[in-house]
């Protein structure tokens, strides 16, 4: 290729101009990210007092001081996964330096595994204790689970596209997904995506528990322990984390910053059980492979992968197997991270949190370590990122995502 | 029997509800249009459900569509508390 063609084909690469994060363990990107290199927990104990009867004891809940960017009346009309999502958002925006977009070449892809959950609860409390006229009016807009795609499209006139794909766990790395898809479609140059998600509540830890495929431990700092032999389930978590991405060129022309680059994006269904993995991996194999093949990438290129991993036994091996099927012998190359471990599972936020951490990995040069890995389980071969963060130069990392319903996604970003 | 709200009250019932929904309703003459008071349309049937459920009555939807200013809003409840009124005392009404 010319180097005139490559430079052609590169201004039209995707990149990464502004992360938004609001995690359990951090109410912004950075403070989220300075705690996972420090290795720090945001797994707690539940508050409910319930708790005793229950088979779950832990989660890992976003401090309520971390919504400072939110009004009174957003917290009165909308539910809480909007409320982090708008956060995420905003910060997300600001980090991209409030850019100047055609709104007609500006989407909103804002997943959400679940939607208003927590909504749809309080307004039933609502009506066991006034009947059908005690209602709030604002209880249909917060419970869509496209609210918060909707409400970001509003806000930064994204008029090209608003969308929320479900698909359980693997909804937030779907979103970077279709973003991907909506350049490729020359439909865009620039997106807001990412994933937000806020479940906790008895009825949904009871509803996951009633799965087995919540963590039962008691001790907070060793619930989510991905990879390890005595891993038993996933901390429920919430949180959002949202990124504005870009064509290298609007980038360029407008001098932001890049965190790093969205290369390519790969999504496959198991079609064999509704919520089990397919104990294989096949077909995260064949999403991590179609990845690769999106972003013209060999498996050699990877340089670390941010692993969908848990922390349920069957989960975290079938995701062993489908790493070793698809990066075969370059996998002992390859340094593996697990963020769930420090902050639970985000369900439809997971992917996008795993993307955001990578691009600030890839921009840092730091991978953060994975915690609670005291025995790696047997059947598992890996190399870990263990103890302390491990220090990168750079290069292509693999964010891997499965949900409920068999869906498998794979994103590769790379530094700039 | 029930008394009606006059346009004092209800003023003074807006300005309570509108605290309670953040609006700032202070300085507002009857022509100030609730959209000038940053009221959307999900604002407004916010407001309407909460004035509907302190005086017990229904704004029809025919009459939201109707009510642009506060002077609009406040006229249309003293009819509807009125109108409420006298089909209690015909006997004709009844939930």
């Amino acid at each position: 290729m010319s180097q005139r063609a490559r430079d052609s084909a590169s201004a039209g690469e995707v990149v990464v101009t502004g992360i938004g994060l609001v995690s359990p363990v951090g109410g912004d990107a950075s403070s989220t990210m300075k705690a996972l290199l420090a290795g720090e927990s945001g797994v707690e104990l539940l508050a409910d007092p319930a708790r005793e009867q229950s088979p779950v004891h832990v989660h890992a809940p976003v401090s309520d001081t971390a919504l400072t960017g939110i009004s009174r009346q957003e917290r009165r009309r909308l539910d809480r996964s909007s409320l982090l999502a708008l956060q995420a958002a905003r910060e997300a925006w600001k980090d991209a330096g409030e850019p100047e977009v055609e709104s007609d070449r500006l989407a909103s892809v804002i997943s959400t595994g679940v939607g208003g959950l927590l909504t749809i609860f309080s307004g039933y409390d609502r009506f066991l204790e006034k009947g059908y006229a005690g209602m709030p009016v604002t209880t249909v807009p917060a419970l869509m689970p496209n609210s918060s795609a909707a409400l970001i499209a509003i806000e930064y006139g994204a008029r090209a596209a608003a969308v929320s794909l479900a698909s359980a766990c693997a909804s937030g790395a779907d979103a970077l997904a279709h973003a991907l898809r909506l350049f490729r479609d020359d439909e865009i140059d620039m997106a807001i995506v990412g994933g937000t998600e806020a479940v906790i509540h008895p009825v949904a830890l009871s509803a996951f528990g009633a799965l087995r495929a919540l963590s039962t431990s008691s001790d907070p700092s060793a619930a989510s322990r991905p990879f390890d032999r005595d891993r038993d389930g996933f901390v429920l978590g919430e949180g959002a984390a949202i990124m504005v991405v870009e064509r290298r060129r609007h980038a360029i022309a407008r001098g932001a910053r890049i965190w790093g680059k969205l290369l390519g994006a790969g999504s496959t269904c198991d079609a064999t059980h509704l919520v089990a993995p397919d104990p294989t991996g096949e077909g995260s194999a064949k999403a991590i492979r179609k990845a690769l093949r999106s972003a013209e990438l060999a498996a050699s290129d990877v340089t670390f992968v941010s692993a969908h991993a848990t922390s349920t036994p069957p989960g975290d091996l079938a995701e062993w197997r489908a790493l070793r099927d698809a990066f075969g012998s370059s996998l002992p190359d390859i340094g593996v991270t697990a963020v769930k471990s420090a902050i639970g599972h985000l369900v439809g936020a997971s992917g996008a949190v795993g993307a955001a951490v990578t691009a600030m990995s890839l921009y840092q040069g730091q991978i953060p370590p994975t915690q609670n890995l005291d025995n790696l389980d047997q059947e598992i071969e890996l190399d870990v990122v263990q103890g302390a963060p491990r220090s990168i130069g750079g290069g292509a990392a693999l964010v891997n995502s499965s949900g409920f319903g068999g869906h498998n996604v794979a994103i590769v970003m790379a530094s700039d | 029997m029930k008394e009606i709200l006059d346009e004092a009250d209800l003023i003074k019932l807006l300005k309570e509800v509108g605290a309670e929904l953040d609006i700032e309703l202070d300085g507002t003459t009857p022509s100030t249009t609730l959209d000038s008071l940053g009221l959307d349309s999900l604002g407004l049937y916010e407001m309407l459900a909460i004035l509907e459920g302190r005086l017990s009555l229904r704004i029809p939807d025919e009459k939201v569509s109707e009510i642009e200013t506060v002077d609009d809003l406040v006229g249309a409840l003293i009819e509807l508390q009125k109108s409420q009124l006298e089909t209690a005392a015909d006997g004709t009404g009844g939930e």
